[in-house]
């Protein structure tokens, strides 16, 4: 490129000129270094005019370099711990919560199982602050549990309550008793929450699920494979534990809440599972199932080989053992042999007791007059002595007493007491008490007979009554005579006063 | 149309991969990792069939020494897959003992015979010939499978019920 200051020269003028070697010196420069030159001129203005330009924005980037420097100042401040942290305290507590608001379920996801780990952690540390801190929680979860429990018991104890007066009621009550507890206590514990939540009934020998019943409406998807693991868990259980008692078998099994009811069979085996307090009961109506599936279909389960074809309809006997009665009288399924022995040995005994009582009772009445006869009014005459006056051998008569007959007075006595006694067997009735005296008449045997009065033990006096009106009094040896009441001391004499 | 049940067991000694075939069978996958079975393991397909479909109830057996203590496991067994380990010899030797056991419970029970593990083709011990052999001597079929690779696996199990069919 040439150098436009140069090209305005004429080369030829430079040349001739011998003077100017400078401007030939210049020229070369130029020619040379021109365009260097015009272009470092280009840039000596750029930068004037930069520098102008600075100069202006000078100002205000100082202005801004002061700001600028001033937020580094506050930044540094901030950088301080305790600063920091209230700054960044503030930013923190305000995303949390937006976060909380915005998404929970993702809030509660991720800190989980940090809060878990802590909450151990704290148990672990200050236990008691812990406990003090959940104990109102739990106490009303608690108390709201057993409220609900409670309710539910009122209900049942309710529906029980009726029919305690009916004989099925009366029964149950006996049972309670035969069996050592309280009715009351029978009564709560029949009326515990109780459900069936499934019902298998199992091949014995496979394992195969013969029918399965889910009353409370529930999915049970590997009803098969459970039925298979109930029959190796029965079969380890006894092949492990059975020592070879085949009779022995697994008949419950434990699992939180729930509790699986076995009750085996020849040819199938029936299993419950179950929640709460079973009834009293039940387990002899799964026995009773068990037996009657049996008694009709033995062969049928004895044969199976897993085809469903040749089964009968089992599902209809399975629910009749969902249908749990209300007022069941258990007694009899519950009381062992000795004692419907004693319940029936103690009816009879009763029975026996009564009748005796009524007899007793019929004989005493019978015997009362004899026993405790009435006072009766009896007349009698009494003799008086009274002065009367009486004539005498003088000339003036003077009156002197004389004995005379008052008239009869009727006076109230005792009449006394008639011990009645009984002819043991035949026996003369004698005139006195001797075996010599002189025989009057026979007493027949079971005769009654009138006691009047006892010569020591030996000899009694008797009053006989011949005929219902005829009285004849005479004396019979005491050995020959029953004594219906004993006889008063007053009676017996030492001697005889015919 | 009902579904017919039948219980099969999966016999033979530790290891040889009776738990794998069981699980290639029934969920179609495999695991590397060993875990001992204890007791015993239950699984169940069902397989359709021209006649019908046929719920296979499959027992998985703990092999070992230990077997006669659960043999009351066999009881009821229409079939029964015998499995040896292909890269142990004394495996083979399980195929008489089991198939005793179970033709003391069932003798018309068919059985089949599988030599597992054939992938592992370097560690080899049992040749087919020694396999064929055993099984002849017992009229059942046998198949080299591999419960890693999903080879043969399933035809021996259809065998099975094939055979299962036949019997009345």
């Amino acid at each position: 490129m040439s150098n436009p200051q140069a090209a305005n020269v004429d080369p030829s003028e430079v040349l001739s000129d011998q003077s100017n070697g400078q401007a030939l010196i210049e020229a070369i420069r130029g020619i040379l270094v021109g365009q260097e030159r015009q272009h470092l001129e280009q840039i000596e203005n750029e930068l004037q005019t930069l520098g102008q330009r600075l100069e202006a924005k000078d100002e205000l980037a100082l202005k801004r370099l002061q700001e600028l420097w001033a937020d580094v100042q506050r930044l540094d401040a901030k950088t301080e711990p305790d600063s920091l942290a209230e700054e960044l305290h503030t930013k923190i507590t305000g995303l949390v919560q937006r976060t909380i608001q915005d998404s929970p379920d993702e809030m509660a996801k991720a800190l989980g199982p940090v809060m878990g780990e802590a909450i151990r952690v704290r148990i672990r540390e200050s236990r008691k602050d812990m406990v003090e801190a959940i104990a109102p929680i739990i106490g009303e979860t608690i108390q709201k549990a057993i409220s609900d429990f409670a309710r539910e018991l009122q209900r049942n104890i309710d529906a029980q309550l009726k029919s305690t007066f009916g004989l099925a009621g009366q029964l149950r009550r006996l049972g309670a008793r035969l069996r050592g507890v309280s009715a009351a206590g029978l009564v709560i514990r029949d009326a515990l929450p109780f459900s069936i939540e499934e019902i298998f009934l199992i091949h014995r020998e496979t394992g195969l699920l013969l029918a399965h019943l889910h009353p409370s409406g529930g999915i049970s998807a590997d009803s098969d494979l459970v039925s298979g693991m109930l029959t190796a868990i029965r079969e380890f259980v006894q092949d492990s534990f059975g020592h070879g008692q085949e009779e022995q078998e697994l008949d419950e099994i434990q699992y939180g809440e729930q509790r699986i009811i076995i009750q085996g069979g020849r040819f199938a085996y029936l299993a419950v599972v179950t929640t709460g307090t079973e009834p009293s009961g039940f387990r002899f109506r799964m026995r009773e199932l068990v037996a009657e599936l049996h008694l009709k279909y033995g062969n049928t389960l004895r044969d199976f080989t897993g085809d469903p074809e040749k089964l009968p309809d089992l599902s209809s006997p399975l629910n009749n053992l969902t249908h749990l009665p209300e007022a069941e009288p258990s007694t009899t399924a519950k009381i062992s042999r000795n004692q419907r022995l004693l319940i029936v040995g103690g009816l009879v005994a009763g029975l026996i007791l009564l009748l005796s009582c009524c007899f007793y009772a019929r004989f005493t009445y019978a015997l009362l007059p004899v026993a405790f006869p009435r006072p009766t009014a009896t007349l009698t005459l009494t003799a008086t002595f009274t002065n009367t006056p009486m004539k005498t051998s003088t000339d003036t008569p003077t009156i002197t007493a004389s004995p005379t007959q008052p008239p009869p007075t009727l006076t109230m006595t005792s009449t006394p007491l008639k011990i009645k006694a009984v002819a043991l067997g035949d026996v003369w009735l004698l005139a006195g008490p001797s075996e010599t005296a002189d025989r009057l008449v026979v007493i027949p045997q079971g005769t009654s007979v009138f006691v009047l009065s006892a010569y020591g033990k030996s000899w009694l006096e008797v009053e006989l009554v011949i005929n219902g009106s005829a009285h004849q009094d005479g004396w019979v040896g005491a050995k020959w005579m029953f004594l219906v009441t004993p006889l008063p001391a007053e009676y017996i004499t030492p001697a005889a006063i015919p | 149309m009902p579904v017919i049940q039948k219980k099969i067991c999966l016999l033979g000694d530790f290891a040889v991969g009776k738990t794998s075939l069981m699980r290639r069978f029934v969920e179609g996958c495999f695991d590397d990792k060993y875990l001992s079975t204890i007791g015993v393991k239950i699984s169940r397909r069902t397989i359709s069939r021209s006649s019908g479909e046929i719920k296979l109830i499959i027992w998985d057996l703990a092999g070992g020494d230990e077997f006669t203590a659960q043999s009351s496991y066999l009881h009821g067994v229409a079939g029964a897959l015998i499995v040896c380990d292909l890269t142990r010899l004394d495996t083979m030797a399980a195929f008489q003992r089991y198939s005793a056991q179970v033709h003391q419970v069932n003798p018309n029970a068919p059985l089949v015979f599988l030599g597992n593990k054939v992938d592992l083709t370097d560690e080899r011990k049992i040749s087919d010939k020694n396999l064929q052999a055993a099984s002849s001597a017992y009229g059942s079929p046998c198949f080299l499978s591999s419960a890693k690779t999903g080879e043969q696996v399933e035809s021996a199990f259809l065998r099975l019920v094939e055979e299962l069919e036949k019997v009345p």
